[in-house]
């Protein structure tokens, strides 16, 4: 009996540890720390009044696409450099996993931005991008869904408030941008980011 | 009746079924990454690794990319033998429920 249950601890303990080590982050600190940076430099006004002359009516969405692309090139880099230090294949099977729940909202989110105006495209993007880090959940650490439920709640309060004319008085796309893929990025990048522990040389050294 | 000593006594202590099985999950770990997720010292991680080593389970990388790095991954030993312990586990517990 007593092996029996030892036995059964064990398959336990197998089981957790197999299931944390492939859980599978979508949006890493560094990322988020990038995304954050980028969305206050595109939003500073240098770059609204540079844009403006360049891209004209369209400002608002060429500075927002800019910093998409920003965004995930420095986040391609970091999982490339990643990747090689591991020795794992550039896509592992988690970040095909990840990729696939991102696509339909991400698909959904490049629509929208595409056919609407400044005015509702913060909430919208917001949304989609809350809801494609929440499609990720089940196999996502723990604070991605917050980040998930964050942007959602905050396209959805940002709709509303958008929606209803009252309200929406002093509402710059800009700072809602600012805001939430800024701000929620920041707290998160503070939240998560690795922290380096001293390891003692002790026998052969790591 | 389970022959017990057929269960792999290398294996069968928790900190290092804890190394077989996540070395069991993706092609290498750092010495760093295996202290984070195993929340070993140092002292026992490097020992339990060490026994691992010495009977074949695990292979030792030493690379340099911004700073010298070990990294451990299973050897095809290793590997059948965290196969075999996990069937034998599997053993147990199911004669146990009949």
């Amino acid at each position: 009996m007593q092996i029996q249950n030892e036995a059964e601890e064990h398959l336990r303990v197998i089981r957790s540890l197999m299931e944390k080590a492939t859980i599978y982050r979508a949006v890493s600190a560094p990322t988020a720390l990038a995304g954050g940076v980028v969305a206050v430099i595109v939003a500073a006004p240098p770059v609204q009044n540079l844009f403006a002359r360049w891209a004209y009516a369209d400002s608002f969405r060429a500075r927002w696409l800019v910093a998409l692309l920003a965004t995930l090139l420095t986040n391609a880099l970091l999982i490339f450099r990643e990747a090689r230090r591991r020795g794992d294949p550039l896509i592992s099977p988690g970040m095909r996993a990840a990729l696939w729940a991102l696509l339909p909202p991400m698909l959904c989110g490049g629509v929208f931005f595409a056919i609407f105006g400044p005015a509702h495209i913060p909430a919208f993007l917001a949304m989609f991008y809350g809801l494609g880090l929440l499609a990720t959940g089940h196999f996502a650490p723990r604070s991605i869904v917050w980040l998930g439920w964050s942007f959602l709640l905050a396209g959805l309060s940002t709709l509303v408030f958008s929606l209803t004319s009252w309200l929406s008085f002093g509402m710059v796309p800009d700072y809602v941008m600012v805001a939430t893929f800024g701000g929620f990025h920041f707290v998160y990048a503070a939240c998560t980011w690795p922290r380096r522990t001293q390891s003692a040389a002790v026998g052969s050294s790591p | 009746m389970f022959d017990f000593d057929k269960l792999d006594k290398i294996i069968h202590e928790k900190g290092r079924l804890g190394i077989m099985t996540l070395l069991a999950t993706r092609p290498s770990w750092s010495f760093q990454e295996l202290k984070a997720e195993l929340e070993l010292s140092d002292g026992n991680l490097i020992t339990h690794l060490r026994t691992l080593h010495e009977h074949g389970y695990v292979a030792v990388t030493k690379e340099v990319f911004d700073r010298p790095q070990t990294s451990y991954s299973l050897t095809a030993k290793g590997r059948k033998s965290f196969q075999d312990y996990l069937t034998i586990l599997e053993q147990i517990v199911k004669a146990g429920r009949r």
